[in-house]
């Protein structure tokens, strides 16, 4: 214990440099505004300022990128918040309650939920990988295929019942998402599936011109009749008003405290992802949380909920990362990528041999995470703005930031078609109550589940019984049972007890 | 008019946020211009536009840094002026990334990292673009393959592993990146020599299949050395053998080569470089200078070469065809033995 | 229309479950195949929208012709794209937009589709270098 504080306090010196400080400033910055725009991620960040950053000293260059990687967390939740588009997979869940809140006029509460729980969420995430990175990368090998299968099905199973009033649409889309993300070379065998003779559709379909044609073309189609009057909400909103009041940093920072744990340990997980630790905290919250009625319909706690999450999930993956060399996501591994251009070994004697660089790289975690949330913070009062802009204004551009943010994602046309096809569907399945966030949140799961289900059925023999072979997988499968059952014996008990009440009502 | 000033603010706010941005991308140009003179000497042939070096697969893994690495060294050797941008354009086993080098048909300016994989997944899926309808640019390294189990595994020795595998016909599992792939191969012909019969479990690259080694849910799998010379080093994952003809460098010399065991398993996947068809003669001969030119840097030679266990090799363009198609009739054989040539 | 779109539905999942059914294989080796989860779940699919054509539910928000004016837009974007490129098309579909649904005026019109397409030039095919189509104007 002593030992990591003196390294960390070493790190800090490395990492309080002046040149170290501005990169993480650049970073986060570049982080912010790819985040925020649809259709590029952190990886097209990083990937992005990758080359640039070899100039400089290996710790400042990682430096550098760390920063795009939270920074774009945190961007992420910008465009989902105020247009209602997800910038990436693991925003889907804060689009939910945070565009339903822009729409009642507090936007910037939402902005600024987004970025105090980023920030909380981020912390956390960093103080386990200060103390126990290594111990939990080594506890996250023990999930298995079997085990991330149980996983991700617990992540799925929830879905449906995740939104709208009625739960058999929502298990519709979940269901349509999945055989959605079916399209494509199936990896297991190789064979291609679904793409009808079209080399387009051989990596299935991309989850970013979905996204950006279910939630943002779709939001267009129905903004045109709705014309809501943007004009007088918000007129007078400052950063003081979108400051949270005590009753609402009372909601706001357990439920971040929450699904920052959560999600950190779902994102040190081999290949589960920072969507799956969104969503999982997001469910988590809706099940435990007091608020969870309004989960959904613009609560402060599911923005979050999700928000901590991710960026929690988006630090966990640098424990695989630093102390075994296994990414952990997308990103992490343009990452290590960089570390080994770098002639860094990530992998179990990083932490001997170059342990300035990783107390360096950890405790810049700390002074980039808050110089993020500083940039993101003053940020507001400009994002406020666009919130502000008319409707007949905001129809036009948005329909434009799809059609460029579907294209640049692969530089694609045929994605600009799907966005435009998917944009129409769902503004359909809307307008009769399907619910759009399951289908996206399955089409994100489905791969992860049905290879590693398949990968455990091969290592069994086709037995079931792998996936109730260890505690872990056991546990998970008895919150599933609970997950799916709990809403049940929760209206039974509501029944009774609304019987026993009746009388006294009366 | 009150709005429409708002509206200029944000539109304001944002050209701010793009000049900034810009601001970096101006740095990035700025760095590598130092020896640009030096390179338009060399060589009269110009570009003229910026360079996509398209990588057929995703960010991170082998091609990709292989991608990088070569990216970085001519832009620091100043063999080329214009700027590189690597591009991943993932999927389909390598037959997205062949089918968008192939649409920029003629184009002096795309290349794309060719690796043994581009050509198995292409005859295996029969698909639109084959061998011949790239233009091969030169091959820098060949890379092996290590057959790895964990280090607390039981499996001491190749011969305790094939052992097992003879006990238990069918129960041993080894992981893989993907049907049809390199290491699917020489896992084939390990079992054809050794004549044992395993299991294959495919994964989705290197990352996850080492981290199913590592957790004691698979037995063994695959691998270049590179990719997990960190772990073998630490311990925490012991090499059996290698499919190189000959030993590996330090530190992975002690690793014994399936050869000397007396098997005859000798598999190497290339790392190579091709273009789209059509490519205009003066740019591959352009092209051939510039890929001599990063096999000869004494970067190339210490920091990737050497680093990751290479074997360095430098075929121009002519070679490099030759040593293809000899690859793709190996591999013809091998797939069409395990079943997968459709 | 409720029941229409459940009926989508019903054909969406049948087809998925057919082909995985009949061309990828359900269950081979021991294993389940490529055809598992399109089996399995386009089954549950059919069964859970054909519950769906019990009722006859009003939708949520209604559905009006020119809801659609945005897909005409979009269309007509695309198909300029292949003449004009992206970024001139950009900006036609923005000024003719504020122009023809909004009423703007011509300089109002103007000067927004102009800042707002420069703003997106700026960004992504001087920053990013997206390679964005290019058309007979060759920009």
């Amino acid at each position: 214990m002593v030992e990591i504080f003196g390294m960390l306090l070493n790190g800090f010196s490395t990492a309080l440099s002046f040149e170290n400080i501005l990169a993480a400033m650049i970073g986060a910055a570049v982080g912010i505004i790819i985040g925020a725009i649809p259709g590029l991620g952190s990886v097209t960040g990083v990937a992005l300022l990758l080359p640039l950053t070899f100039s400089l000293e290996p710790v400042t260059g990682i430096i550098m990128l760390a920063g795009i990687y939270y920074g774009g967390m945190y961007g992420g939740s910008y465009s989902a918040i105020l247009i209602n588009i997800p910038g990436d997979s693991p925003a889907v869940t804060t689009a939910l309650d945070g565009y339903a809140m822009a729409k009642k006029g507090k936007a910037g509460k939402a902005l600024f939920a987004a970025n105090l729980s980023s920030f909380i969420g981020g912390t956390i995430g960093i103080i386990i990988l200060t103390f126990m990175g290594p111990l939990l990368a080594q506890i996250g090998l023990a999930f298995g295929p079997a085990e991330i299968a149980v996983l991700i099905l617990l992540a799925l199973c929830s879905v449906g019942w995740l939104l709208g009033d009625s739960p058999r649409k929502g298990i519709v889309t979940t269901m349509i998402g999945i055989l959605l993300a079916t399209i494509g070379v199936d990896l297991v065998s190789g064979s291609e599936r679904f793409t009808f003779g079209s080399e387009n559709l051989l990596s299935g379909l991309s989850f970013i011109p979905l996204v950006i044609g279910m939630f943002g073309f779709s939001q267009i189609l129905e903004m045109i009749s709705e014309k809501i009057k943007t004009d007088d909400i918000g007129d007078k909103v400052t950063l003081k008003e979108s400051l949270l009041d005590g009753q609402e940093l009372k909601s706001v920072i357990p439920a971040s405290i929450r699904s920052g744990v959560l999600g950190n340990f779902v994102g040190i997980l081999p290949g589960a992802g920072a969507t799956t630790g969104s969503l999982l905290s997001y469910i988590f919250e809706k099940r435990v949380g007091k608020n969870k009625k309004e989960m959904g319909k613009g609560a402060i706690e599911g923005v979050s909920a999700s928000e901590s999450a991710n960026n929690a999930a988006a630090v966990g993956s640098f424990a695989p990362l630093l102390s075994l060399g296994i990414p952990g996501s997308g990103t992490s591994a343009v990452l290590l990528g960089g570390l080994m251009m770098w002639g860094l070994q990530p992998g179990p004697l990083l932490f001997q041999q170059n342990p300035e660089f990783v107390w360096g790289l950890i405790s810049s975690m700390y002074v980039g995470n808050l110089i993020t949330v500083i940039a993101a913070i003053l940020i507001i009062p400009f994002l406020m703005k666009i919130i502000r802009i008319p409707t007949s204004i905001m129809i036009p551009v948005i329909t434009v930031i799809c059609f460029v943010g579907a294209y640049s994602f692969q530089n694609s046309m045929f994605d600009v078609w799907i966005m435009i096809a998917t944009g129409i569907i769902a503004f359909y399945l809307k307008s009769h109550d399907y619910p759009i966030a399951p289908l996206l949140l399955s089409f994100v799961l489905t791969p992860r589940l049905e290879q590693a289900a398949r990968q455990a059925l091969n290592l069994s023999d086709g037995s079931l019984g792998i996936f109730a072979s260890s505690p872990i997988s056991i546990t998970l499968l008895l919150l599933i049972v609970l997950f799916i059952m709990s809403p049940l014996v929760m209206k039974l008990f509501k029944k009774k007890q609304a019987v026993k009440e009746d009388p006294i009502a009366s | 008019m009150l709005k429409f000033n708002k509206i200029g603010l944000s539109i304001g706010l944002a050209c701010t946020l793009a000049f900034s941005l810009a601001g970096c991308g101006g740095n990035q140009t700025a760095g590598t211009g130092t020896k640009e003179k030096e390179a338009s000497a060399e060589s009269g042939y110009s570009l003229g536009k910026n360079v996509e070096f398209v990588v057929p697969y995703s960010a991170g893994g082998g091609s990709d840094t292989n991608a990088r690495t070569i990216a970085k060294i001519i832009k620091e050797e100043g063999l080329i002026k214009e700027n590189i941008l690597v591009v991943n354009k993932e999927g389909g086993s390598g037959a997205v990334g062949n089918t968008y080098t192939h649409s920029k048909k003629g184009s002096p300016s795309t290349i794309s990292t060719f690796v043994s994989g581009q050509i198995s997944s292409a005859v295996m899926s029969n698909a639109k673009i084959q061998l011949e309808d790239l233009t091969p640019l030169g091959t820098l390294a060949l890379e092996s393959f290590v057959l790895l189990v964990d280090g607390d595994s039981e499996y001491k020795t190749f011969e305790d592993f094939v052992k097992a595998a003879k006990d238990n016909p069918g129960k041993i599992s080894v992981g893989g990146t993907g049907l049809g792939g390199e290491d699917h191969m020489v896992y084939h012909l390990t079992n054809r020599e050794a004549s044992i019969e395993t299991k294959f479990v495919t994964f989705q690259g290197g990352g996850e299949t080492l981290s199913a080694l590592m957790g004691g849910h698979i037995d063994a799998f695959f691998s270049n050395p590179s990719e997990v010379m960190a772990q073998i080093e630490a311990g925490e994952l012991r090499a059996l053998a290698t499919a190189s003809p000959d030993k590996l460098g330090e530190p992975l010399n002690e690793i014994p080569t399936f050869k000397e065991l007396g098997y005859d398993i000798e598999f190497q996947q290339f790392r190579g470089i091709a273009g789209p068809p059509d490519m205009p003669e003066e740019a591959v001969a352009y092209w051939e200078n510039v890929f001599k030119g990063v096999s000869e840097s004494e970067e190339w030679q210490n920091n990737y070469i050497e680093k990751f266990s290479l074997e360095p090799t430098y075929m121009n363009a002519e070679e490099s065809k030759a040593f293809f198609e000899k690859s793709e009739t190996l591999y013809k054989e091998l797939l069409t033995e395990l079943d997968l040539i459709k | 229309m409720d029941r229409m779109i459940s009926v989508f539905i019903i054909l969406f999942g049948g087809y998925w479950a057919f082909k995985g059914w009949t061309e990828y294989g359900f269950w081979i080796d021991k294993t389940p195949g490529s055809g598992f989860l399109p089996v399995i779940i386009g089954i549950a699919t059919m069964l859970l929208a054909t519950l769906g054509l019990l009722k006859n539910n009003p939708p949520v928000f209604r559905i009006e012709k020119k809801n659609f004016v945005p897909v005409i837009g979009a269309l007509l974007m695309v198909a300029s794209i292949s003449v004009f490129g992206m970024i001139i098309s950009i900006l036609l579909f923005l000024v003719l937009w504020l122009l023809i649904v909004e009423k703007f005026t011509i300089k109002r019109a103007s000067i927004l589709g102009l800042s707002t397409t420069l703003v997106i030039y700026l960004i992504f095919d001087m920053v990013l270098k997206v390679p964005f189509p290019t058309g007979i104007i060759g920009f």
